[in-house]
C-alpha cells in the first residue's frame, strides 16, 4: 500500500519533455573550448531549478563522436561549486520467469564529479550509440532556496579525425 | 531551525525504446530521495526529466562517414513548402526542411540552391513564429557564405540552435515538438531510401537500428504536449515504428568500461539488426508517416 502511495505521488511530480525557462543559451554561462577542436553539441540543455529539485537529462552519445561534458549552476554568478553530476547508462536485462518477460534495469554510473577530484569534466567515446542519462544535483548553502535559478549542462563534441577524409 | 522532510519519489526508469508493448511487463523501481529545506518553504522539489536529441546536422555528419551518396530526390522540392496551411503542418515541413538543409550542406550540394533554401525556411519559419534566429550575425553573412558548403553546413547547425533557443524563450513546446518530428521522420526516410534493400552488413542500417534511442527520446519531448490532438496522433505512429524496433534481433554485450588518460571508452551494449521483413515494415511506416506530413 505504500509503494502503491509512492508510485502515486511520484507520478504527482513527474515532469518529463522540455523545461522552460528565462534562462539564457548554456554558451553565455560557459564557452566551448573551440581552441583545442570542441564544438557544441545541440543536445547541451539550461534549465530553471529550485534548490532540492533533482534534474536527469537523457541525451543520445553517437557511436564514435567524443563528448565532453561540463555542468555550472547560478542566478546571477555561475559556478561549478554548487552542483554535481553523475554519467549513468541504464542497463536493461531481460528476465524470464515462469513464462512471463520482464525487464529489469540497472544503473551503471560511468562517471560521478564529486568523485573525480579534478577538473568536473567527464569525456566519453562510446562505440555503439547509447542513450545515457546525466543526474544533476544541487547543493551549498550560498544558492537561496526561495529563487529559482539556472541549471547548465554544457555538451561538447569532437568528431574522430577520421571525419571529412572519406 | 531547519526541518527535515523526506520526499518519497518514484522514478519510472524507461526501458531500451519506451513502447507499449503489451507482451512484455514492465519491471520499475523506486529511488528515494531525501531533500532537506528550510521550514515555511512551501515549495514542492520536482523530478525534472529532460529529453534530447541529436539535431539533423549531427545526424547527418554520421551518414555522411557511411560511404552514402546524395540523392537529389530524395529531399523535397522547395515549391511544396508554400503549400501549407496550418500551423502543424507548417512546423512539421520546417523540420523536414531543416533536415533536407542538413543533408544539401553536409554533402556539399548547396552551391546554387542556399539562399532559395534560406528564404523559403526564413518564411515558413516567419509563419510559426520564428523570427529572431534569422537575424544577427547569421544574416549578414549568408550571402557572402553561399558557395560554401562547409561553413553552411556550420550556419544551418547554429539556426538549429539558435531555433530551439527562440522556441523554449517563447514557451512554444507544441511547435518544437511538431518540429523536431517533421525533422527525424524526415532523416529516417532519407536513411531508409538511401539503403535501398535489406542488407545486414550495411552501415547505413546501423545508422537506422540507432535511430531507436533517437525515437526514444523524442517520444519523451512529445510525450509532455499529449494534449494536442495532433501531437498524440503523431505520438501513436510513433509507436507504431516502436513496434517494429521491437521486433529486431538483438544480442547483448557486456558493457566494459575502459580509462585512457581522462577520456572514458565505453564498449559493449546491445547489438540489433533488421531481418528482410522488419526492414520493409519499417521502410513502408516511415513513407506512410511522410507522406503524411508533406501532402
Amino acid at each position: 500500500m505504500i509503494k502503491f502511495a509512492h508510485l502515486i505521488f511520484g507520478s504527482l511530480i513527474f515532469i518529463g519533455g522540455n523545461s522552460f525557462s528565462q534562462c539564457e543559451h548554456t554558451t553565455h554561462h560557459i564557452t566551448p573550448n573551440f581552441t583545442n577542436g570542441w564544438i557544441e553539441n545541440s543536445q547541451s540543455k539550461i534549465v530553471e531549478l529550485h534548490l532540492g529539485d533533482d534534474f536527469e537529462m537523457k541525451f543520445i552519445a553517437q557511436a564514435g563522436v567524443k563528448y565532453r561534458i561540463q555542468t555550472s549552476a547560478g542566478q546571477k554568478d555561475f559556478t561549478k561549486n554548487n552542483i554535481s553530476f553523475q554519467l549513468i547508462i541504464k542497463e536493461v536485462n531481460r528476465i524470464v520467469e515462469k513464462g512471463i518477460v520482464s525487464y529489469k534495469t540497472a544503473e551503471v554510473i560511468l562517471y560521478d564529479s564529486e568523485l573525480s577530484g579534478k577538473d568536473d569534466e567527464a569525456i566519453i567515446q562510446t562505440a555503439k550509440t547509447q542513450n545515457l542519462s546525466i543526474k544533476v544535483r544541487i547543493h551549498g548553502t550560498e544558492i537561496d532556496p526561495n529563487l529559482a535559478f539556472c541549471s547548465i549542462v554544457l555538451i561538447e563534441e569532437k568528431r574522430s579525425e577520421s571525419h571529412d577524409l572519406r | 531551525m531547519t526541518k527535515h522532510i523526506i520526499y518519497v519519489i518514484s522514478i519510472p526508469l524507461f526501458l531500451f525504446v519506451s513502447c507499449n508493448s503489451e507482451a512484455d511487463a514492465i519491471v520499475v523501481e523506486e529511488t528515494i530521495i531525501n531533500v532537506e529545506v528550510e521550514e515555511g518553504q512551501n515549495y514542492e522539489p520536482k523530478n525534472l526529466v529532460v529529453y534530447s536529441i541529436p539535431s539533423p546536422n549531427e545526424q547527418m555528419n554520421l551518414f555522411y562517414n557511411s560511404n552514402a551518396k546524395f540523392d537529389p530526390s530524395l529531399i523535397l522540392p522547395l515549391s511544396n513548402f508554400s503549400r501549407y496551411s496550418t500551423d502543424a503542418k507548417k512546423a512539421l515541413n520546417f523540420g523536414v526542411l531543416m533536415s533536407d538543409g542538413a543533408y544539401l550542406t553536409r554533402f556539399s550540394q548547396s552551391k546554387g540552391r542556399w539562399m532559395d533554401y534560406h528564404t523559403t525556411l526564413k518564411n515558413l519559419g516567419k509563419d510559426i513564429g520564428i523570427t529572431e534566429s534569422f537575424e544577427g550575425n547569421l544574416k549578414n553573412n549568408i550571402e557572402e557564405l553561399a558557395n560554401d558548403s562547409n561553413k553552411l553546413f556550420e550556419v544551418s547547425s547554429q539556426y538549429y540552435l539558435s531555433i530551439y533557443d527562440e522556441l523554449i524563450e517563447k514557451q512554444r513546446g507544441v511547435e518544437l515538438s511538431f518540429i523536431l518530428s517533421g525533422a527525424w521522420i524526415e532523416t529516417m526516410h532519407i536513411l531508409l531510401t538511401s539503403a535501398n534493400k535489406y542488407d545486414e552488413n550495411s552501415e547505413i542500417q546501423t545508422h537506422i537500428v540507432d535511430q531507436r534511442f533517437v525515437l526514444e527520446n523524442l517520444m519523451g519531448i512529445l510525450g509532455d504536449y499529449k494534449d494536442n490532438l495532433q501531437l498524440n496522433d503523431l505520438l501513436k505512429q510513433f509507436d507504431e515504428i516502436c513496434q517494429v524496433y521491437l521486433k529486431l534481433n538483438c544480442e547483448n554485450f557486456d558493457l566494459e568500461i575502459e580509462n585512457r588518460e581522462e577520456l572514458l571508452i565505453l564498449n559493449g551494449g546491445s547489438t540489433c539488426t533488421f531481418d528482410s521483413d522488419s526492414f520493409k515494415e519499417m521502410k513502408s511506416l516511415v513513407k506512410q508517416i511522410r507522406t503524411s506530413i508533406i501532402s
